[in-house]
This record gives C-alpha cells, sequence and structure tokens, in this order.
C-alpha cells in the first residue's frame, strides 16, 4: 500500500458482452491529487468503467490499482477510501434526506452522533436542510444529484469516482458543487469525473481521457490536449468522430403545409 | 394503436424471461401445475352440472357456484394485494391514444386476474349443455348469461383496481379501510349467526334474483329469462358506468397533489424510539441497516396494509371454528395461534423476504459500494422481518383471546417459537432467492412479486414447513408435549443449519452475480405493469 504512487491504475481492462466488448484494452493512469476528466460518446464504455472501478461489475480481464491497492483483494479498504457519485440513483427513495445521510455515515463506520452531526452540516451546504425531513422521493432531480454528492463525502474520502455529477443540478447548485470540487482537489484528494458537459470538463480538469468504443483514443493534461486554438469540443469532435447526418430524413426536413422551405 | 402497445409489453417481457431461461420454465411449470388444478375443477364443475337434477336444486347449485365464483373474482386481488397486469398509463399519455382505447384495453387486461373463473365458467357452461334436461337448445341462454356475468365481473373487478390503486396512494385510512372491507365480508357469517329473523335474511339470500350472480344463474338456466336477462344488463350497465368512471378519474388523478403532506415526518415520535431499538442490541452496521428497513418498510403502503391484514386475516379462516365449536374445539382451533402467525408470515413474504432488495430497486448498489459485509445486509433484513413478527403474534394473540380460541401464554410462546421455526427456513431460502431472482418492486404501486418468485412460494413454502408439521403430528400422536418439544427442538436446529447455510450460499451467489441483480433491480416495465 503506497501513499505516493498514482490513485488509478489500469491496465489491459476488458468488459466483454457476449460478442460485444464495452471496454476494450483500457489502460489508464490517474495521478494522486488530479482532476481528472473521462469523457467519451454515449456507450463509449465511461460507466461501465467506473462501475468496474466501484467493484460494482467483475472485468472480464486486466488489473485495477486504486490508491495503490488491488481490486479485487483490499476492496473493503478500497470502499472505505473512496468516495463515489453514480449515474444511477444510489438513495433510497423511502428515506429522508437526512436520514439517508445519517445511514450512509453508519456504513463508513462513522458513529452515529458524528453521522448525524455531519449529516446536517451536509445538508445546510447542499442547500437541502429545507428538505432534511422530506423523504427523497419527493426530491427533483438536481436534489437527488446533491444529495447524493453529499453522501459520498460525509466519509471524507481521498479518491472521488464520479458518473455526470452535474446532470440535472441548476447553475447555483453545480457552481457550489465545482468549488467544492476544486477545493478538495486542493486540498489533495483525486477526482475522476464523467461528464457530457465539455466547457464544465475543460474549465475544472487538469486531465483528461477520451474513450471511444471501448479504448482510450486520447489522453493527457488538459493543455498538452488542446493543440493550438483548439477547445475541447474540438478534440473530442475530432477524436471521435462526427458523422451524424439528419439531412437524409428526407420526410422531417420537408416544409409543413403553407411554409416555403 | 391495441396492437402496438401489447407488441411493447411482450418485447420487455420476452428481454426479462430471455434472461434466465431455467427460472422461466420453472415458473411455467408451476403455472401449469396451478391452472391444471384449475382445470380439474372446471371439470368437476362440468361434471356437477351435467346431472338431471330438478331445476330448482340446478338453480340453487348456479346460484352458490356463481357468487363464490364473483367473490373469488373480486376479493382474491383485494385479499393479496396482486391486482394483475394494468396499463402504466404515465407511459402511454403523452401520446396521441384516444382514453376509450385505454379503458378498453385496461378491461382486456382484467383478463389476466380471473383466468380461473373463466375456466370454472366454462366448466359450468359445458356442463349446463350436457344437462339432459338443458341440452344444446338452451345453448343461447347458457352463453348470453355466462357472457353477462363474465362481462360485469371484468368490469367491476377493472374499477375496483383503480379505486384501490388511488387509496394507496392518497388515503391515510387505507389500512382501516381495508379492515372495514373485510368486516363485511365476513358479515354475512356473522349474521347467520346472530338473532337477526330468518326471515328477513332470507329477503336477501344469495339466490333472490335481483342479485348479479343469481340472475346470470337464472338466465343460464332457462329461468324467468326476461327478468333475469334485464337485472344482468343492469348490473352489467352499472359495472360498465363504475368501471369507466374510476378509469377516467385515475387518467386525471396526479397523486402527488396528495403525497407531499402526508409523506412528511413528523420528527421524534414513538415510532422514532421504535426505529431506533435495534442500536440497543445489534452494532453498526448492522444496527443501521435494520433501521433502515424499518423505516421504509413502514412507510410502505402496501406492506402496511398486508401487515394488518396478516393480523387479521386469520379470523376469516378459522371463523367457522369459532363460531361452531365455542365448547369443545377442535384440533385446528387447539393450534389456531400458530397457524394465523405462519399464515401471517407468509402473507408477508411476498414484501418483505423471498425478495428482499425489491424496494431497494437500483439503491441495492450502496450494498456493493459500501465498505460493508454483505452477509450483514441479509442479516439485518431477516432481523427487521422477525422484529415485525413479535407485534403480528401479540395482536394475533389477542384477537384470538377476543374471540375465544386457545390463546393462553403457553400459547404465545408456541406461537413465537413456531414462528421462529419457519422464519428459519423462510429467510434461508428467500435469501437465495432475493439473489436469485431479484425483481425491483415500485413502493407506489401495488405491484406484486414477479412469478419466479411466486412459483418459488407455491413449491418451497409447505415443503419447508414439513419439519414443524412433523412436530405437531408428534404431539398428536404420542399425546405428549414433551414429543412435540422434542421435535421442534429439532427442528429449529435443523433450521438454524439450514439458515446458516442459505445465507452463506447467498453471500455468495450475490458476489458473482451483482451485476445481473443491479441490471434487474433498474429495470423499468413496459407500457403494461404488473400488479
Amino acid at each position: 500500500m503506497t501513499d505516493s504512487g498514482p490513485a488509478i491504475v489500469v491496465t489491459d481492462l476488458r468488459k466483454v458482452y457476449g460478442s460485444k466488448a464495452a471496454v476494450d484494452g483500457l489502460n489508464l493512469t490517474v495521478p494522486r491529487g488530479s482532476f481528472f476528466g473521462f469523457l467519451g460518446p454515449n456507450g463509449a464504455g465511461k460507466s461501465t468503467t467506473i462501475r468496474i472501478l466501484t467493484g460494482l461489475i467483475p472485468p472480464t480481464s486486466g488489473s485495477i490499482e486504486l490508491l495503490g491497492m488491488r481490486m479485487p483483494g483490499d476492496e473493503l479498504e478500497i470502499k472505505r477510501r473512496i468516495g463515489l457519485v453514480p449515474d444511477e440513483s444510489m438513495l433510497f427513495d423511502r428515506l429522508t434526506g437526512l436520514e439517508f445521510l445519517e445511514f450512509v455515515g453508519r456504513m463508513y463506520s462513522l458513529e452515529r452522533g458524528m453521522a448525524r452531526h455531519r449529516a446536517e452540516e451536509l445538508l445546510e451546504v447542499f442547500e437541502l436542510s429545507g428538505e432534511k425531513r422530506k423523504l427523497i422521493s419527493e426530491y427533483s432531480k438536481g436534489m437527488r444529484k446533491r444529495l447524493a454528492m453529499a453522501a459520498s463525502l460525509i466519509h471524507k474520502p481521498e479518491l472521488f469516482l464520479m458518473d455526470e455529477p452535474f446532470e440535472g443540478v441548476d447553475a447555483v447548485g453545480a457552481r457550489l458543487m465545482k468549488e467544492m470540487l476544486l477545493d478538495l482537489v486542493r486540498h489533495g484528494a483525486t477526482i475522476f469525473l464523467t461528464s457530457h458537459v465539455l466547457e464544465v470538463v475543460e474549465r475544472l480538469c487538469d486531465h483528461v481521457a477520451i474513450i471511444n468504443q471501448g479504448r482510450i483514443v486520447a489522453e493527457g493534461r488538459m493543455e498538452d490536449i488542446r493543440a493550438g486554438s483548439e477547445t475541447l469540443e474540438d478534440v473530442f469532435v475530432r477524436t471521435v468522430g462526427a458523422g451524424r447526418e439528419y439531412g437524409k430524413l428526407e420526410w422531417l426536413t420537408e416544409a409543413w403545409h403553407g411554409v416555403s422551405g | 394503436m391495441i396492437a402496438a402497445i401489447l407488441r411493447a409489453q411482450l418485447l420487455s417481457l420476452r428481454l426479462r424471461a430471455g434472461a434466465r431461461r431455467p427460472s422461466t420454465a420453472f415458473a411455467a411449470l408451476t403455472g401449469l401445475i396451478y391452472y391444471g388444478f384449475w382445470a380439474f375443477f372446471s371439470f368437476g364443475m362440468m361434471m356437477l352440472f351435467s346431472i338431471a337434477t330438478t331445476e330448482a336444486n340446478i338453480l340453487a347449485e348456479l346460484s352458490t357456484a356463481l357468487l363464490v365464483a364473483t367473490l373469488y373474482w373480486q376479493l382474491a386481488p383485494l385479499l393479496t394485494a396482486s391486482f394483475g397486469a394494468s396499463l402504466d398509463l404515465h407511459k402511454l399519455l403523452a401520446y396521441p391514444i384516444p382514453a376509450s382505447t385505454f379503458f378498453t384495453i385496461e378491461v382486456l387486461l382484467r383478463l389476466t386476474t380471473c383466468v380461473e373463473m373463466l375456466l370454472v365458467l366454462t366448466g359450468i357452461s359445458a356442463g349446463l349443455l350436457r344437462n339432459p334436461r338443458y341440452g344444446a337448445r338452451a345453448a343461447p341462454y347458457v352463453i348470453c348469461g355466462a357472457l353477462l356475468f363474465a362481462a360485469m365481473n371484468l368490469f367491476t373487478s377493472a374499477g375496483t383496481r383503480r379505486v384501490v390503486e388511488r387509496w394507496f396512494r392518497t388515503s391515510r385510512w387505507k389500512e382501516l379501510a381495508f379492515l372495514v372491507f373485510i368486516a363485511i365480508t365476513v358479515a354475512p357469517q356473522i349474521l347467520i349467526r346472530t338473532h337477526v329473523p330468518k326471515a328477513a335474511l332470507l329477503r336477501f339470500a344469495p339466490s333472490q334474483i335481483f342479485w348479479p350472480w343469481a340472475a346470470a344463474g337464472h338466465l343460464m338456466a332457462g329461468n324467468r329469462t326476461l327478468p333475469a336477462a334485464v337485472i344482468a344488463l343492469v348490473w352489467l350497465g352499472a359495472a360498465w358506468w363504475f368501471s369507466r368512471r374510476q378509469f377516467f378519474h385515475s387518467l386525471r388523478f396526479d397523486a402527488s397533489e396528495y403525497q407531499r403532506t402526508e409523506r412528511e415526518t413528523r420528527g421524534r415520535s414513538l415510532l422514532e424510539r421504535l426505529f431506533a431499538l435495534p442500536a440497543h442490541f445489534l452494532p453498526d452496521p448492522m444496527a443501521a441497516l435494520a433501521e433502515k428497513e424499518m423505516r421504509m418498510l413502514s412507510r410502505i403502503s402496501r406492506v402496511r396494509v398486508v401487515f394488518v391484514m396478516s393480523c387479521v386475516f386469520g379470523l376469516i379462516l378459522f371463523l367457522p371454528a369459532i363460531t361452531g365449536k365455542r365448547q369443545a374445539p377442535g384440533n385446528f382451533a387447539q393450534n389456531a395461534l400458530p397457524i394465523m402467525a405462519v399464515y401471517g408470515l407468509l402473507m408477508l413474504s411476498q414484501l418483505t423476504f423471498w425478495n428482499c432488495f425489491g424496494f431497494d430497486r437500483s439503491a441495492v448498489m450502496g450494498y456493493f459500494c459500501w465498505p460493508i459485509p454483505l452477509r450483514q445486509v441479509f442479516i439485518a433484513k431477516n432481523v427487521t422481518v422477525a422484529l415485525m413478527l413479535l407485534p403480528q403474534i401479540a395482536i394475533v394473540w389477542g384477537i384470538s383471546a377476543l374471540v375465544r380460541l386457545p390463546a393462553s401464554p403457553g400459547k404465545f410462546l408456541e406461537a413465537v417459537v413456531v414462528m421462529i421455526a419457519a422464519a428459519l427456513y423462510w429467510f434461508g431460502i428467500g435469501n437465495i432467492a432475493s439473489v436469485r431472482l431479484p425483481h425491483a418492486m415500485d413502493p407506489d404501486k401495488m405491484n406484486q412479486m414477479s412469478g419466479k418468485i411466486q412459483a418459488l412460494t407455491v413449491w418451497t413454502a409447505p415443503l419447508l414447513l414439513l419439519p414443524i408439521v412433523l412436530a405437531y403430528v408428534a404431539r398428536a400422536v404420542f399425546h405428549s408435549q414433551l414429543a412435540f418439544v422434542g421435535v421442534m427442538a429439532i427442528a429449529l436446529a435443523l433450521g438454524g443449519v439450514f439458515y446458516y447455510v442459505c445465507l452463506d450460499s447467498a453471500v455468495q451467489t450475490a458476489g458473482r452475480r451483482r451485476e445481473a441483480i443491479l441490471n434487474e433491480l433498474s429495470r423499468s416495465e413496459g407500457p403494461i405493469s404488473v400488479a
């Protein structure tokens, strides 16, 4: 177990479903203390990779090291030290926001009083304290995402795995979350996140990897990836291709009756 | 349009069924046995109604058979909180489809809850046609009567489903409403046992032509056909109006208007202290998990309703014993308390331990992400159900004492021990089922177990009770309490070993199948939800 090596080392990772490889020989190194953006088009293998890293699904082959520990092998210790914001809801709808956060804290061995105290504070920071006694099933999508983010923080992890953390969150909430994440990185945490909003990744991340069809097609420091005056979007489109045409849908592009095209 | 909706549903079912063919075959086999039984029963009905007897006898038999069919048709879904397939209107309302088309599909889907009764009705009709008294010439009457009867029940069932569904989402008093409903179903028996004048009761006897089943019976038997047809049509019209009204009411219904105030919790109450109970005797994370389970289950309407019903349903089952042999209760009544308690446990089983991750849905991924041993999750979930059972036994005990069933403190203790033994076996197999056949359940809907889980219940539940049954057999054969205690002790010990082995297997299987479990529990349904 080492505290100075990379936060994540993935070697030749494969995940095959039937005859299709969702992740196909992925190699990745995430430096400790970095804000790492993991990008890719829909179905490229981003969520599958995050799910493998969190131990939710087993890889077909390859090796994974998180915080210097091997997975599988040191799973419990790894789980104690990572914070997860998944793409799907990991929230129990029939608990209130406060009850859920306290419960998650206790899952990470926090003493009950401490768990409740941190839960109250997190709800306050994420502007959910007004809703703390409301069942999660009543929360909007953005509120659920903010609660999931709060839950990932409660045990003060050193590595965060986040799948679309800003999806559905309003501008004010997203800004708060971004500032908090940047601050965490400044204090030594490592953040590995996926997002479709390239502007956000461009502004937050210092390292980027682009995955397409299960393979890494570009990886490096943000300034190295953006050669010259290219934006991250330009790089992304150039790397994964933009050959989608809708012009052939003639029935869709025809003008409605009485409207000239 | 109808074809497109049905095709979408079939495709979503195909995807689900294709995932695990062996368990689908298992469920199909159970279905075959279940419907085979009803086909056999239908054959018996055909033979019964083939016998040439007096018209009065046939009319009485027909009225009774159709009354029982109506009760089963309308009550079975309520008593089991299982309403079969129904349109998921939220997924379909956005499309430009006339509401009347939805209504037609909805009524046709009611056929999914009454296949048994359609088989019985077919048997009765075939019997009448084979009866020398009627023969083929009576075919128009028999067919018309049977069709009117089936249609009336279909419409009523469609309307009732929507009413109950709205109750579940809105009413604070649904548990009470179900109790009142159960009381109504046993009211005739109580009335018969009371001193209400017989003449007054006979005026409303089930064989009177103004009841829908009796009108259909008269029509099928070709007796007083004109008034019978008019009455049957009036009932059919009323059922159609009721179901249509309820369906269109559901179309405009927005549950969230009612839920906001209902679902806000009210700080530290007595219930809160109950939730904190596991922390007094369990360490974290088990205590936290058990506490979370108690909170969640207590906030699911359907769990509350089934819990209440599990406490009182035995009353219906044992009413004849209570009212009939009060002086010298037989073996059945003597052991009523443990039997009612185990039956109550079985009622809770579908919601709490045959599919213990069902209400967690996609949040189940937490159990794989948090640094906790999965074994503790299973134990915590089982402990929670066990804690729910204690007040249940106490309530059943109280009711038994009230209605003068044998309910001594010894009987209470016996019921607790029997319940623990049954729970060890059922929890054991339930933990395996939960990881082998997981199925997402929506707390807002009245959705029931998956077919596979139902199959598992049908196959294994009675078999697993064998060691407990043997204890009772020992007591009856040897007339010895010692023999009972001895065999029960063995049953408990075996149950403990069985639970331990099953738990181990469930934990290992969960680890291996975690991806499939997550997928199954995150899956959404097609345009038709099975409830």
